[in-house]
């Protein structure tokens, strides 16, 4: 049970001003969800061969220079390490599935929330605001993100059960509604390896989808293929490298808006997040069908 | 003019200064709206609303008779169940447009949102582009035009009502029919567009309920219960295969579906009965004049700082439709509630003058089909009910057979008389905890923030259910176990679904507790409540209070027929049929269920007493034990199977 938003920006001359938009737009939905908040920032990719991870610590005794420099000797090559709040960003010219074993073996407190070349995710408990506040979204520039405010109905409140969830290199979802065979769905995807960190409905959805992706489809093939495998209710936007997606449910449980302008798209759980955006009285505003599946890509 | 900028105006503040300023005759613009939520919400005053930009959710909802302009967009649920009026949006309109309205006029120039016209009752909804899909979704009434195409499934379940559409007609929904327009429509229709300045020349198709789906096929055979007692025979035909299985089967062979009756699940379950106190009582039993040395006042809902029910002791009236019930039987309740001091509750389908009158204290319920719900009832409410669900059959809507609409409780409830009404199992505008957030704020905003706020919640995972009431804010939640009563209702999800009410209150506690919530939310328990031993024990497990709807129909002369679903009530409670009705005199039943609320009363004293306390407040799982190992697994209680020896 939660607000969801996500902004794409056709027109990059916008996107010092990334952090501020998404900011905006997320502080409109924290009613809807109080807990706790997180948001995905795609920017700044890391050079080819390397990979840039977002990191949070389950404990705070946690060295983040000391995993640097860790991962420097394990790896052989330069790290660069960026602390932010209980989260950090390491960077490294290193194979994404090599450096995630190396990291789980060596530091178990540390969690994987993000992993790809632009992707940075973000999030934590507490309201929306303060937890914009605590990561900086306001000064973060980039080319598109999502976010999520949260509110817990069934399980606990924590940051590992905070949205967005990575659903495999640069793709992370959040997801508004609530999905009832998870369970089910949970242990069928461990039976194919997929590793889960909580109890919740939404990293189901991202570990599908993750799969899916694995096994070939396009992240609209994945989606379309959610509708019927996934039972419940949800509204889902859908981080990639190079674009973002909004799907619905077949009855479109869940509230959801989307606006266009020759400078943006943009998704929310309610207009009024769109409404803080420029030019928003002069976009083309409408409500994404049920069951269908909306992509955007930068060309 | 009037301005208010929302750029500095909390639109609470707001809401009180448009009414203020309405009052006084001004006409009011709103400035840098930015979507704010619940704007105009409550207004009852006719004035002229400007809104210089796009609005959020519930925008002019529960009003009466303004007229709102509106520059830009607007979110969910536009004029919601709004009177008398107009609202005209200049963009686009979000979902649920129009819902549940019962005579305005919403004009959107743009484009509308799914579900448009959801429960509408009358007045018209219209649309100068495209609708999206479900538009008129269970409309009982009144018009909808659509200027461009349709969407998917229009007129999906509409029971009465007409649609036009001038665009295309992407699908008809189910149990909707295309029909020729009639000369005379279409001019009122060309009259209607002029009136709001919009230019149509076109053609127009013409939408309305196919009745296929307004009526049971089969009618089902009337019968007595049968008791669950697999001994009932002798014989080889004993047992599994007893006479009630057989009786089953046998109604489902010749009806072809699912059978339908009155009062709770039947089937032996865990009950109070299983519990019991974990002391001698006598020395209460024994006083003299227990009344006199408890404390028993109890108030509801003050969570939130709105004035709460002030109860005489913890006890209320079970919510119960004037529809299920007969006009005399509600005002009996009604009249019973003010002797005895406790809050009377109108249960679906609205509210009645008389009941209002002879109530001291009266809760009035929102349901999913909105019927007879309207601002002025919530405004002259002492308490709001959310229904989100009842024991009887959580996740469904309420059910009442053709006999019982009748003209005047269809013009009441705004629906076509004589249909077999079957509520819808969800809100129009409550898909989840997160909008609901904004519903509650929507009634708060209508009745000035001066009500309890509560939810009617049917025993299901309660566990979970009870922290997302918390989350959401509620005052207090009624929880109805298994064992509540309806009027009608599958017999499969009677005896199948809910779960015992004794289960249902721990199960809140639990869930309570898990969260650290405190006893701020109060919790009112129903579900089979009989008596004031009931009521003590479920004080005991955590109840502010609890309600009793059964024990108190019976105390008026209910013979427990559960035929209440076929409205040939022989006792005239549950009838609409007035030569029925006259059997039941309003003053003799108030009575009887007054004297039957004062030794309920008695015992809730007495008990008290007996336990060794002086107000109701002190009473505490300390003061009771499990008498079987299922009620000790459900409740926590240790297992003292030897009180029951010392009892008998």
């Amino acid at each position: 049970m939660c607000g969801i938003v996500g902004i794409f920006l056709k027109n990059q001359a916008l996107a010092p001003s990334l952090g501020r938009l998404l900011q905006g737009m997320l502080l409109e939905m924290a009613d809807r969800g109080p807990d706790s908040a997180g948001f995905a920032v795609y920017r700044r990719p890391v050079p080819p061969g390397s990979v840039k991870l977002s990191l949070y610590a389950t404990t705070s005794t946690v060295q983040w220079q000391q995993i640097g420099t860790d991962a420097e000797a394990a790896f052989g090559v330069p790290a660069l390490i960026v602390h932010r709040d209980r989260h950090a960003l390491l960077s490294l010219g290193a194979e994404a599935g090599a450096l995630s074993a190396w990291l789980a073996s060596s530091y178990p407190d540390v969690s994987i929330i993000g992993i790809g070349s632009e992707i940075e995710v973000y999030k934590e408990v507490g309201h929306p605001a303060s937890v914009a506040e605590r990561f900086h979204l306001a000064g973060l520039d980039g080319g598109h993100g999502i976010g999520h405010t949260r509110m817990a109905t069934e399980s606990a409140v924590t940051v590992r059960h905070s949205h967005p969830f990575a659903a495999g290199l640069d793709i992370c979802l959040v997801h508004n509604g609530s999905l009832s065979n998870h369970n089910d769905l949970r242990r069928r995807l461990a039976r194919r390896g997929m590793r889960f960190q909580t109890d919740n409905d939404s990293e189901v959805a991202a570990a599908y989808l993750a799969d899916r992706l694995g096994a070939g489809l396009s992240l609209r093939e994945a989606l379309i293929t959610a509708g019927t495998d996934l039972d419940g209710f949800f509204t889902f936007a859908v981080g990639t490298a190079d674009g973002f997606a909004v799907a619905r449910d077949a009855i479109a449980c869940k509230p959801a808006v989307l606006a266009e302008t020759e400078d943006w798209v943009a998704m929310a759980s309610e207009y009024r997040a769109i409404a803080t955006l420029p030019d928003a009285d002069d976009a083309r505003v409408w409500e994404p069908k049920a069951g269908e599946v909306y992509c955007w890509n930068r060309a | 003019m009037v301005a208010i900028d929302l750029a500095v105006t909390p639109v609470r503040e707001a809401n009180q200064r448009i009414r203020a300023l309405a009052a006084e005759g001004h006409d009011i613009d709103i400035l840098n709206p930015d979507a704010r939520h619940h704007i105009g919400v409550g207004l009852v005053t006719p004035t002229s609303v400007r809104i210089h930009g796009s609005a959020g959710y519930f925008c002019a909802g529960l009003s009466d008779g303004a007229r709102f302009e509106v520059d830009n967009n607007v979110g969910w649920a536009v004029g919601d169940n709004m009177h008398r009026g107009s609202v005209v949006v200049g963009g686009n309109a979000s979902a649920i447009a129009g819902v549940a309205i019962r005579g305005a006029e919403i004009v959107i120039r743009g484009n509308m949102g799914s579900r448009a016209g959801q429960v509408m009752k009358a007045g018209t909804l219209c649309c100068a582009g495209n609708a999206s899909f479900l538009a008129g979704y269970m409309m009982y009434g009144g018009r909808i035009i659509i200027l461009g195409d349709s969407g998917e499934r229009v007129g999906e379940d509409m029971t009465g009502g007409t649609i036009y559409v001038a665009g295309r007609i992407v699908s008809l929904g189910a149990d909707a029919r295309e029909t020729d327009l009639p000369a005379q429509e279409r001019l009122e229709i060309l009259e209607f567009l002029d009136r709001y300045g919009i230019s149509f020349h076109g053609s127009l198709s013409r939408i309305e309920n196919a009745g296929t789906k307004l009526r049971y096929g089969t009618p089902e055979p009337r019968s007595r219960p049968q008791p669950y007692d697999r001994g009932d025979e002798g014989g080889a035909a004993t047992g599994y295969w007893n006479r009630r299985v057989r009786e089953d089967i046998a109604i489902k062979a010749q009806i072809g579906r699912y059978r339908i009756r009155g009062y709770g699940a039947s089937k032996p379950m865990p009950d109070f009965g299983d519990i019991d106190f974990a002391r001698d009582v006598e020395k209460g039993l024994a006083h003299p004049d227990p009344l006199a040395a408890v404390s028993l006042e109890t108030t509801v809902g003050s969570r939130s700082g709105a004035k709460p029910l002030g109860l005489s002791m913890p006890v209320m009236i079970a919510p119960m439709s004037y529809g299920a019930l007969s006009r005399s039987m509600k005002i009996a309740l009604a009249v019973a509630s003010r002797l005895s001091g406790v809050a009377e509750n109108t249960g679906e389908g609205g509210m009645l003058d008389r009941q209002r009158e002879e109530a001291d204290q009266l809760i009035y319920q929102c349901l999913s089909g909105r019927l007879g719900w309207n601002v002025h009832n919530m405004q002259r409410a002492d308490a709001i009910e959310f229904y989100a669900s009842q024991g009887a059959k959580p996740g469904l809507g309420g059910q009442l057979m053709a006999k019982k609409v009748t003209p005047d409780l269809a013009a009441m409830r705004g629906i076509p008389q004589g249909i077999d009404l079957r509520s819808p199992s969800r809100h129009p505008d409550v898909l989840g905890a997160d909008d609901l957030v904004i519903k509650i704020e929507e009634f708060r905003e209508a009745t000035a923030y001066r009500l309890p706020i509560g939810l009617k919640m049917g025993a299901g995972r309660v566990q979970h259910d009870i922290k997302i009431a918390y989350k959401d804010g509620f005052d207090y939640v009624a929880l109805d176990g298994v064992q509540g009563g309806t009027g009608a209702a599958s017999t499969e999800v009677l005896e199948n679904v809910g779960i015992p009410t004794l289960a249902a209150i721990q199960e809140a506690m639990d869930g309570l507790k898990e969260i650290d919530a405190g006893n701020d939310m109060d919790i009112v328990l129903m579900g089979g409540i009989k008596d004031g031993v009931d009521v003590v024990k479920a004080l005991a497990l955590g109840a502010r209070a609890c309600a009793m709807g059964t024990s108190l129909l019976i105390a008026a002369g209910c013979i427990a027929c559960m035929q209440c679903h076929v409205g040939a009530c022989p006792v005239g409670i549950a009838t609409q049929d007035p030569d029925h009705e006259q059997r039941l005199e309003v003053r003799t039943a108030a009575e009887k269920i007054h004297r039957y609320l004062e030794t309920v009363r008695w015992q809730i004293a007495a008990l008290t007493l007996g336990l060794g306390h002086t107000d109701v407040r002190q009473l505490g799982r300390s003061d009771l034990v499990a008498l079987t190992p299922e009620a000790a697994a459900l409740t926590g209680l240790p297992y003292v199977p030897k009180r029951a020896a010392t009892a008998a």
